[in-house]
């Protein structure tokens, strides 16, 4: 029992182990993104961020008036653990589309589902507001 | 964790089902005809009765022992439904039962039936499951609330006595082989509950004495737990302590023993262990996303316990086991197994390692499980699962070094292997779909991009926890197939022994042919032990025939045959040798 199969082993184990230890370094030198309110990206995440931290007046801020919400905010689903990244984004003149990719995290790792969130937004002043039906609110009416 | 434990019970509920219904089916008997379909009528109707009646006796105990009636339940409705199913219920009840009784004095072939056998594994369960899952309600009400549940008590009292009424009856009616489903589900059923009720009264108890804040009545549900290991362990007691514990050591008897003892007990203590240990990490290393320790260790009292109990399961189950002498077939399913769910942790792991690398990589905004965490949780299952498979899997290669021609060619290890490579080709196609599926989605769409990479990460993790077991495992694999390891032994397509003796000869002459062996007894003549590696080395001249194997005189006669009764003795048309006899071939019976 030794040979080919422990050859295999070995390479298993260096190459989990080399991949560990650069993912390590990655995330220690890891810097989390600037969020630029003045974009529809920045704008769509801070949104998302304001929910999760409970912060109604600036979930507010960020939504279209005709949306009906006001502080405090209604019961609504706040996600605990998310991981979210931006997979495209549109601008047309007064209007922009930003779908995000969220990874919600209920159980830890081995418990996550991925799904994709298309949000609308429209230029208001020197930033962009949300309109149509924004996760997680979707709507206050 | 409980759910791993609830998947488990169900899946051996199902196999018990399965297994009950083959072993009906495989009964020789006369076939469906008038009185198995009145057999199935009557018990089903017994059935029936029975839980009408328990329903009614309860519900009117409840009420006399002063249970409340919510308001939105008409109380005289109650009542009438009560009587109805007593005074209605009950007499015909005791009509059945007596013509059932009557039918089994007449016919001792009565208690032979499969459907008789079903009815009274089925009550006994059922009313134990009733009886046991009232007790923990009772508890809570005890210890919470400081009141008597009367309407718990009252299922506890009327399904104990069902349950008394049939386990009286299995103890008096079915032998000790018709007896082994009922017992052992009934084990299972008390391991379950035992398992699930030990585990939440040690974390409960924890909690309270670290003062944690809980929300509720943590002493309701402390006694709730406590109703659950009472309820449990009577049942554990009952049926497996005292009853199938000293079952004979058959498939079944090794089913419940080895994935579900064995192995839920290393499951539940490797998840319970991971959690722990995660946490623990997560606390000093990585982001705790400001939450206080009570906060962040909320669970831990749980995974505590469940590491412990769990490890208590694993313990005794393999202690049942036992330490036979020389390495036998159960001995290598325990290592295989323990080995096997080592592997899928670890596995699991280096998937993550992958997932905490690509999420390093690219762009995106984390809050609660960041990567660091991520990464964590990687070395969390790796630092749990590996240690786990390195031990057994290495008495594995020992064994396999020191008798290759036993080990490599064992069922176990092939079954081990063929296993690893499925579930991993199953886990790999999935994976790849969803990996494509968002690929095509975004070339489709135009925006390609690192987030594309981003939200194939979990399918990509999949794939490389696949390949990194199948690789390995493949090379293992090709050596023992170069060391003639997997050379398939050709025999007859299907053997029947008839005048055989030896409750292993079907089994060690499946392995010596890989033929489908089936043994009938001789009622007209003593048989003495065959000489199974004489008899294989006959029938290995009959490579995919079907064969009938006959104990005549001193030795035996291998007659060819065919099941389906299409094709006949035919006669060669040349004039000699006269006859294409059946083979007659002796063996020496010793």
């Amino acid at each position: 029992m030794t040979n080919r199969p422990n050859l295999v082993l070995a390479v298993v184990a260096g190459l989990v182990v080399a991949l560990a230890v650069i993912a390590g370094l990655l995330t220690a030198t890891r810097e989390p993104p600037d969020l630029d309110p003045a974009t529809p990206e920045g704008t769509v995440q801070l949104f998302v961020l304001a929910v999760i931290d409970g912060e109604d007046e600036k979930v507010v801020d960020y939504l279209d008036p005709a949306l009906g919400c006001r502080t405090p905010l209604p019961e609504v689903y706040r996600p605990s653990r998310i991981s979210m990244a931006v997979a495209e984004s549109t601008t047309t003149g007064e209007t922009a589309r930003v779908v995000l990719d969220v990874t919600e995290q209920a159980g830890g790792v081995l418990d996550s589902s991925t799904h994709r969130e298309v949000f609308d937004l429209r230029a208001d002043g020197d930033g962009w507001i949300l309109t149509g039906h924004p996760w997680p609110i979707f709507s206050c009416k | 964790m409980f759910l791993v434990f609830s998947l488990v019970f169900t899946l051996a509920l199902i196999v018990g089902a399965i297994v009950l219904v083959v072993a009906a089916a495989r009964r020789r008997g006369p076939g469906i005809d008038a009185r198995s379909v009145r057999r199935f009528f009557q018990y089903v109707l017994l059935f029936a009765l029975v839980v009408v009646v328990a329903i009614g006796v309860a519900e009117l105990l409840g009420m006399l022992l002063g249970a409340d009636v919510p308001e939105w339940v008409d109380p005289d409705a109650e009542l009438a439904r009560g009587l109805a199913f007593v005074f209605v219920g009950g007499p015909l009840l005791a009509v059945l039962a007596w013509a059932t009784r009557r039918y089994h004095r007449l016919d001792p072939a009565e208690r032979d039936s499969g459907l008789y056998i079903a009815y009274v594994t089925l009550a006994a369960l059922v009313a134990a499951f009733v009886a046991a899952t009232a007790l923990p309600q009772v508890g809570f009400a005890a210890l919470g609330d400081g009141d008597l549940d009367a309407d718990g008590v009252a299922v506890v009292l009327t399904w104990t006595a069902v349950w008394a009424v049939h386990w009286w009856l299995a103890r008096r009616t079915l032998d000790g082989d018709r007896n082994t489903p009922h017992l052992l589900l009934g084990s299972v059923l008390g391991l379950v509950m035992g398992v699930a009720g030990l585990v939440n009264t040690l974390g409960g108890s924890l909690d309270l004495l670290l003062g944690l804040e809980r929300y509720g009545r943590p002493l309701g549900v402390l006694g709730e737990s406590l109703g659950a290991v009472l309820a449990g362990g009577l049942l554990w007691v009952r049926y497996w302590a005292t009853a199938a514990i000293r079952l004979p050591r058959r498939p079944l008897w090794l089913a419940v023993v080895l994935p579900l003892g064995v192995g839920g007990g290393l499951i539940m203590a490797l998840v319970g262990g991971s959690r722990l240990l995660w946490s623990v990490l997560v606390w000093f290393v990585g982001d705790r996303q400001g939450s206080s320790a009570a906060q962040h260790f909320d669970s831990a009292p749980v995974e505590a316990a469940a590491v412990v109990v769990g490890l208590v399961v694993w313990w005794y189950h393999r202690t049942v086991l036992g330490t036979a002498e020389g390495r036998t077939e159960p001995r290598r399913v325990y290592e295989y197994l323990v080995a096997g769910i080592g592997l899928a942790a670890a596995a699991v792991g280096v998937g993550t390692v992958l997932v905490s690398l690509i999420e390093a990589l690219t762009p995106g905004v984390d809050v609660g499980m960041t990567v660091m965490n991520t990464l964590l949780a990687a070395v969390t299952l790796l630092v749990v699962g590996v240690p786990v498979w390195w031990i057994f899997w290495s008495r594995v290669r020992r064994a396999a070094a020191v008798s290759p021609d036993s080990e490599l060619v064992s069922p176990t290890r092939r079954v081990y292997l063929v296993v690893l490579f499925g579930l991993a080709g199953i886990a790999a196609v999935v994976a790849l779909i969803a990996v494509a599926v968002i690929v095509l989605q975004d070339v489709v769409a135009g925006s390609v991009s690192g987030v594309t990479l981003r939200s194939s990460r979990y399918g990509l993790g999949t794939l490389v926890g696949a390949a990194a077991v199948s690789a390995y495992h493949g090379a293992v694999f090709r050596q023992d197939r170069a060391a003639g390891a997997t050379v398939r032994v050709t025999g007859p397509r299907s053997v029947v022994l008839v005048g055989a003796v030896g409750p292993e000869l079907d089994r060690e002459l499946t392995r010596a042919t890989g033929s489908r062996v089936e043994v009938w007894g001789r009622l007209d003549a003593a048989a003495a032990p065959w000489d199974v590696a004489g008899l294989a080395a006959a029938l290995g001249e009959y490579p995919g025939a079907d064969v009938v194997v006959v104990a005549d005189g001193g030795g035996y006669r291998v007659i060819p045959v065919d099941p389906s009764g299409r094709r006949a003795f035919v006669a060669p048309a040349v004039a000699e040798p006269a006859v294409d006899e059946p083979d007659t071939r002796s063996g020496e019976v010793r």
